[in-house]
């Protein structure tokens, strides 16, 4: 492998991972670390002195937490099904983001089901959820789900690294690796050295487990839809919210990877490789799917609408109210259904920093989105609640919901800062055999011309 | 010379004006920084089915929406016994602020010429909230409940009397007596009904209301909220209800019973063994690249 130019040039491209760390990016990890270690505090505090420091209450027990859980679960699915689809469907200009798909997955996987953990009051009871299951249950059917995702994803994303790490381990001499970087390349290469057998069976386990992801993610993403929807609440009770929940999914993903891959565009110098047909062709998915998502949620809402009862009049009422929940609702439903369409689908404004900014927004949008399903809806039960202090009724995030949130923002950046110092953030291999296939197609050209 | 005398003038007018602005700031800063919130004390007077009497107290601070109860602070509850003042007890507030004193049916409160029990309820504040005071009066009426099935028809008759001081009943008219059944979560009440001049008053029970699995019931008459007797509750169990079986088959599959539906397990194995079974034939190819390798 490493007599191959094509491939040392295209390492030699992309071995920034392997330069010694700036100023600035010891700063942002201290940064980060110092956030993260905020958030660690905030843990301690809810552990040692309870719930009762955070917002959740007795009628709104779920809260900031639950709203960071569906939300990053969320971009983890949408990661594993669009790397899935673009894998199957050999879809060749989207080979240099497979990679950061394939990791906003894993990081948001692991990073996202400690939300759910923060919400139990009583912790130490989680094992009860494996020792007396109940299969009946939609939470075991998400435990199952996520477990088995998680498990599937790592594995998925380590094969397609094994190419990646053998190129390494290939070129450590040339390359004057360290040791341990050394030794690590050639443990987890496994011994691949692209023989035809070889890679033959790589691809094999790539498509099957490909083939496997995407429909486990569009499970795991609809059981957690289910573990709403199967709830008798206003707002929630709906037979679409599983699709309409996929659909959230993909689209929080196209708009994340958008932002990480500008990031590294800018970053990694890096544009070359993330170029402005990349953003083109994302922006252009940006839209379909916020024109989808407006026409989900129109549905939603005039199904109900023809026979609103008396309690989903008045958590209507919440969202249209400017003075509770008016302003996040008209904003939310801005960012999501018209800013992408406004932005993108009208040449004038169309550029990768138009494209960029409106993928941030729609995620901000996605968020307050996914409040404003889960609180207002806790606050309107269909029993009134009497008698008891308002702060109990109206749910309002506290210091330490907002400290932990952070940290999981904080977590997510870090992982992706370790893993770009571990190998490329492109598939440095694909894009080579890539390149490799263009080559030989215009050599057929030459020679038949 | 003009200056001095402006200045003579002045100051002698404006040297008291500082004297006793001073005296005024210096007096009215430590109440600015004292000051303090204002409480609220509430009281009910209850009598429960065996007869106990319950003094539900509330202590709660702040004004409008941001009413909240006063936790862990101190009430005085006392009654007045001729013209001194006997205290009953000290109570605690909860998370809620709320307590209760409970009193045991043989005791029995002094009253007042005109036969109430008057009951005063002191909270005497503390560094931020101001002292306040509830007095309650009530007079010590009694429920007398009897079940009787007369040409087949189920009555129940409430008999409402106070004691003299020789212990004979003296019956109450015009007071509005409910009866009702009690349920799992609360009482449903069946009719309403005023006593008359010997102090009794009568309501037909209906036949179809269920019961446990022998019929049982329990009877609930309530007088609630009256101005001079406060709240009393009575209770009496009857085999007047329809016998309701209420066991469930303990071997039904269902969605909320002990064991799943089959089809729901069939289908989970299904999807679990589909995709484990792929899974692990993609992790043994990778293991083949490394037996390649090795070989």
């Amino acid at each position: 492998m490493s007599s191959n130019p094509l491939a040392n040039q295209l390492l030699d491209e992309n071995k920034s991972f392997m330069e010694k760390p700036s100023f600035r990016w010891k700063v942002s990890v201290v940064a980060l670390i110092a956030i993260f270690c905020l958030g660690l505090y905030a843990l301690f505090l809810q552990i040692t002195e309870g719930h009762l420091i955070t917002g959740m209450r007795d009628h709104v027990v779920w809260g900031v937490y639950i709203v960071n859980f569906v939300f990053i679960l969320g971009l983890s699915y949408a990661g594993a099904l669009i790397a899935g689809i673009f894998h199957l469907g050999r879809v060749k200009w989207a080979i240099p983001m497979q990679r950061i798909l394939k990791l906003i997955t894993v990081f948001s996987l692991i990073i996202g089901p400690f939300y759910i953990l923060l919400c139990l009051g009583r912790p130490d009871r989680i094992f009860d959820l494996f020792l007396y299951p109940r299969i009946q249950s939609p939470i075991i059917w998400d435990v199952i789900a996520i477990v088995t995702d998680l498990i599937f994803c790592i594995v998925y994303m380590y094969f397609t690294y094994i190419k990646d790490f053998a190129l390494l381990r290939d070129n450590s001499e040339r390359l004057n690796m360290s040791n341990w970087r050394k030794k690590f390349y050639r443990i987890f290469a496994l011994g691949y050295k692209n023989t035809p057998k070889q890679e033959k069976l790589l691809n094999q386990a790539l498509d099957i487990l490909a083939a496997i992801i995407i429909p486990t993610t569009i499970i795991a993403y609809s059981l957690l839809a289910w573990l709403f929807g199967m709830n008798l609440k206003v707002g929630w009770h709906s037979s679409i919210f599983a699709p309409f929940f996929v659909l959230s999914a993909v689209y929080s993903g196209v708009a994340l990877v958008i932002l990480i891959m500008w990031i590294y565009r800018k970053s990694g110098k890096l544009e070359n490789t993330f170029t402005d047909s990349h953003f083109t062709h994302l922006g252009f998915a940006l839209m379909v799917l916020s024109l989808f998502y407006g026409y989900f949620y129109f549905s939603d809402y005039i199904t109900d609408w023809y026979n609103m009862q008396k309690t989903y009049g008045s958590l209507w009422e919440k969202y249209l109210d400017l003075s509770q929940y008016g302003i996040a609702f008209y904003s939310s439903i801005f960012l999501i259904t018209f800013l992408p369409a406004i932005v993108i689908g009208i040449p004038w404004f169309r550029s990768v920093k138009s494209i960029v900014f409106t993928s941030g927004a729609v995620l901000v949008g996605l968020w307050v989105a996914r409040y404003l399903m889960i609180v207002p809806v806790l606050e309107t039960p269909y029993l009134p609640i009497q008698d008891v202090r308002p702060d109990w009724v109206n749910y309002s995030a506290t210091w330490i919901e907002w400290s932990l949130s952070l940290a999981g923002i904080a977590l997510f950046i870090l992982f992706f800062i370790f893993i770009s110092k571990l190998a490329p953030i492109i598939p440095v291999s694909e894009m080579k055999e890539e390149q490799e296939e263009v080559k030989l197609d215009l050599s057929l050209k030459t020679d038949q011309a | 010379m003009m200056k001095t005398i402006f200045n003579n003038q002045i100051m002698q007018l404006v040297s008291p004006l500082i004297l006793v602005g001073c005296i005024l700031f210096s007096t009215a800063a430590p109440v600015n920084a004292q000051k303090k919130e204002r409480t609220r004390l509430k009281a009910y007077y209850e009598k429960l089915p065996n007869n106990n009497k319950k003094i539900s107290i509330i202590l709660t601070q702040g004004k409008g929406k941001s009413i909240s109860g006063v936790q862990n602070s101190e009430v005085i509850v006392s009654t007045v016994a001729a013209d001194s003042t006997l205290e009953l007890a000290t109570l605690i507030t909860d998370s809620q602020g709320e307590t209760a004193l409970y009193v045991e049916p043989d005791y029995s409160f002094p009253k007042n010429e005109e036969g109430y029990v008057v009951i005063n309820v002191n909270y005497n504040g503390n560094d931020s909230l101001r002292a306040s005071k509830r007095k309650i009066e009530f007079l010590d009426l009694n429920l007398e409940v009897s079940l009787n099935i007369i040409d087949s028809v189920k009555y129940v008759e409430v008999e409402a009397f106070e004691l003299d001081n020789e212990g004979n009943k003296l019956p109450i008219e015009e007071i509005d007596v409910n009866m009702g059944v009690k349920r799992l979560y609360n009482t449903l009440f069946l009719e309403e009904a005023e006593t008359d001049e010997e102090g009794i008053a009568s309501m037909e029970f209906p036949d179809n209301i269920p019961g446990d699995s022998s019929g049982m019931i329990t009877v609930v008459v309530k007088l609630d909220e009256h101005d001079d007797y406060g709240t009393i509750t009575k209770t009496a169990d009857i085999d007047w209800g329809t016998a309701v079986d209420y066991s469930i088959a303990s071997n039904d599959r269902s969605l909320f019973g002990d064991s799943a539906p089959l089809w729901m397990i069939i289908s989970v194995a299904v999807i679990l063994f589909g995709a484990w079974f792929n899974f692990l034939l993609a992790v043994y190819k990778v293991y083949q690249i490394k037996k390649l390798a090795n070989d």
